[in-house]
């Protein structure tokens, strides 16, 4: 093992590509642990926090304090939570309003259910509602209520605290839904990284049973599979994805159906021709004798002489699967909009990219290509090793 | 010929044809020609006995069709024609019961590829008889271990890879796979003609010692006349798939009956001549596609005659347990 650590890293780039991907494969494990906040937790957002630049604070939004006055005589007084709201008629339609939230600066008062004349100073009218507000206030607030005071004046007040800045910060900014940027890189590895692996896994598997069946069997079985493969390899395999997730819908497991789908085909192929290769050999032929079963000869025998084409494969796989899981995902039909992966945080930054919002799809596009250059690196390496004609 | 009591392989007018076309187009264009569909006969109705045991030879150039009797002597391919018998039951049955077809193993030429690279000895060895239920898992080691100890290994070789041996220690390997099974009939596919000199003589000395202490019967294929020689009861001889001579060893070697084996012998090097100068074996072996009309040696026989064009040579019975398929034996023997 060490010996062949060595080996790989005569290659300095394929051993820091190794470290890169050791250290992406971390993050997948760990993304729960190692992840600010947790991304799929939708009531944990603000809309607040909504495309916030990289090292923005995060800010938690001041407490709001609501009571509903009603007026008599110009007097009136109403306890709303910590708060203490107090209406003094000062002169004949002028009145003042007091919040008393403990001494506390208040960011906002909004007054709604003002007679249709009044106004207040310093205040901004909802353009349709009868609302007005009045920001920073300084109290009291005046409130001029005109000539037609009724004898009882009903109305709502709503006094919001300033927000205050809370010890995290958006490292990488945050998307249009408010969502930690950061989290959700670590998060779309996670589902990159499970996509690739087992949707590369789960091809090799069912790739190379196709492949070693076809080698075994030859004939009428052996065509028909190699023609199958032969007849998806026309087709692009977006496409077939598309179609696929089309037909089925979004979700990891439908990308998973997807990327098999696609990539049985290498598989098939690569151990096909190696199992053909291998099938010559006189074990082959001394394990029949044997009479050992063909499923044993196949998994037992030939299979473990055809793994190391196989292996490297897996690794460029990988790497494809991630790439198409991210591509399918751009286009809409990956997976959901509630679990984004990279290719989605991609999409999802790309209609800002012309808005300056350059962080929601940059750090998710360099992450992804590091990602897949890494691994593509990883797996040259390996079949550069495994070649022995390149063997020094 | 009929069948020696005590015969526990009889092989009758067995033949082996591959055909050279396969496919729709080939099939097409046959049927708008009415050309002859283009086949090798490997191996053309052959005939011999094997009696329990026995040690036969069987030599001959190659692509003579010796590795591929030897195949389908071994269960691994079917024979096209004629019938192949195991202690009386059809091969066919025998191979259908896997107990029973373990009684017939087969030991290979190149003990490089014919051990599994990615497999311990141990398991090399010991899967088939666990896997046959002949041994419980939990003896595996120490059947494997006594086996080695049998074709001259140690038990440190248990647990190591085959590419950790020699290329003769690796033919004991196989021969122990084999012997694990506990067969009868023992099928060597020039089992020792991949090997250094000195080595190839361990091997045969050890495959003649496992014969006498386990009472193997033995078929025996090689190109190598001194080998068929030291080790063989009777030779089968054969030439481009069709069987020319059978003799006890001696009689063969003293006496050979068939022109073919003649040429052979006198283009063996013998120490005792002080030869220095060899018959040359004349000729090529015509091409197995199309091979010559009658008897198939006639391009390079010297006793050819317009008969020998005309029909193919029956394998007379010349003698006691002795046969050659020559019109002309009696003239030459």
């Amino acid at each position: 093992m060490t010996g062949f650590l060595r080996e790989f890293a005569e290659s300095r780039i394929a051993a820091f590509c190794l470290v890169l991907t050791l250290l992406f494969a971390g993050c997948a494990v760990l993304a729960p642990v190692i992840s600010p906040m947790n991304p799929y937790n939708l009531s944990a957002f603000s809309l607040d926090d909504a495309r916030l630049p990289p090292g923005s604070i995060r800010m938690e939004r001041g407490g709001t304090f609501t009571a509903t006055l009603s007026a008599q005589e110009g007097v009136a007084e109403q306890e709303a939570g910590e708060a203490v709201i107090r209406l003094v008629e000062e002169a004949p339609g002028r009145m003042s309003l007091t919040v008393d939230a403990g001494g506390a600066e208040l960011e906002a008062v909004r007054i709604q259910g003002l007679p249709r004349d009044a106004s207040v100073e310093g205040a901004r009218r909802h353009p349709i509602r009868s609302e007005w507000t009045v920001t920073n206030p300084s109290q009291p607030i005046v409130i001029e209520t005109g000539s037609m005071t009724p004898a009882v004046l009903n109305f709502t007040v709503e006094a919001d605290l300033p927000a205050t800045a809370t010890g995290t910060a958006f490292a990488l900014g945050t998307d249009s839904y408010g969502r930690d940027m950061l989290s959700a890189i670590i998060y779309g590895i996670r589902i990159s990284f499970i996509v690739g692996a087992i949707g590369a896994l789960g091809s090799m598997i069912v790739g190379s049973s196709l492949g070693l069946a076809a080698a075994w069997f030859g004939g009428k079985v052996d065509a028909v599979i190699m023609r199958m493969a032969d007849f998806q390899l026309s087709i692009p395999s977006l496409m077939v994805g598309l179609l696929t997730l089309t037909i089925l819908g979004k979700g990891v497991d439908k990308i998973l159906i997807a990327i098999i789908l696609i990539q049985w085909t290498v598989f098939a192929r690569t151990a096909r021709s190696v199992a053909l290769a291998e099938l010559r050999s006189d074990y082959v032929d001394a394990a029949r004798g044997l009479r050992l079963s063909p499923v044993r000869i196949n998994l037992r025998h030939i299979l473990p002489n055809c793994l190391p084409p196989l292996l490297v494969i897996l690794t460029i796989n990988i790497a494809s699967a991630i790439t198409l899981e991210a591509s399918l995902s751009f286009l809409g039909v990956g997976l959901p909009l509630t679990q984004p992966s990279l290719g989605m945080l991609i999409a999802s930054g790309y209609e800002y990219m012309f808005s300056n919002l350059y962080w929601i799809a940059i750090f998710p596009g360099v992450v992804l290509m590091l990602m897949v250059v890494s691994i593509n690196v990883v797996g040259d390496r390996l079949r550069d090793m495994f070649n022995p004609q390149l063997k020094r | 010929m009929t069948e020696a009591p005590n015969s526990l392989l009889a092989a009758r007018d067995v033949s082996k044809v591959f055909p050279l076309e396969r496919g729709l187009w080939s099939a097409m264009s046959r049927k708008m020609t009415g050309r002859p569909m283009r086949r090798v006969r490997a191996v053309d109705a052959v005939s011999f006995d094997v009696a329990e045991g026995e040690t036969v030879g069987v030599v001959g150039e190659s692509g003579c069709g010796k590795s591929t009797l030897a195949k389908m002597l071994a269960g691994l391919s079917h024979a096209n024609g004629g019938d192949l018998r195991l202690r009386g039951v059809p091969l066919a049955e025998v191979m259908a019961d896997p107990k029973q077809a373990l009684k017939v193993q087969m030991i290979f030429q190149d003990p490089q590829s014919s051990l599994n690279a990615r497999m311990k000895v141990v398991d090399i060895i010991g899967e088939a008889p666990v896997v046959h239920g002949l041994i419980p898992r939990s003896e595996k080691e120490a059947y494997v271990r006594d086996l080695l100890s049998k074709v001259g290994l140690g038990p440190e070789a248990l647990n190591r890879y085959p590419h950790q041996f020699s290329g003769g220690q690796r033919q004991r390997i196989g021969i122990a796979r084999a012997l694990a099974v506990k067969p009868e009939l023992l099928i060597c596919d020039e089992s020792v003609a991949a090997l250094d000199v000195s080595v190839q003589a361990q091997i045969i000395n050890l495959l003649m010692d496992l014969r006498r202490d386990l009472g193997l019967t033995m078929l025996f294929i090689s190109h190598d006349l001194s080998v068929i020689r030291h080790i063989c009861d009777r030779v089968v001889v054969m030439y481009l798939g069709r069987v020319v001579e059978i003799a006890p060893t001696d009689q063969l070697f003293s006496s050979p009956c068939h022109p073919y084996t003649r040429m052979l012998l006198e283009g063996m090097p013998r120490i005792s001549t002080e030869r220095r100068t060899f018959l040359e074996v004349k000729g090529e072996i015509p091409s197995p596609l199309d091979p010559p009309p009658g008897c198939h040696f006639n391009p390079r026989c010297q006793f050819k005659t317009d008969e020998c064009l005309a029909s193919r040579p029956p394998l007379d019975h010349i003698a006691p347990s002795r046969s050659a398929a020559c019109i002309r034996w009696r003239e030459i023997g």
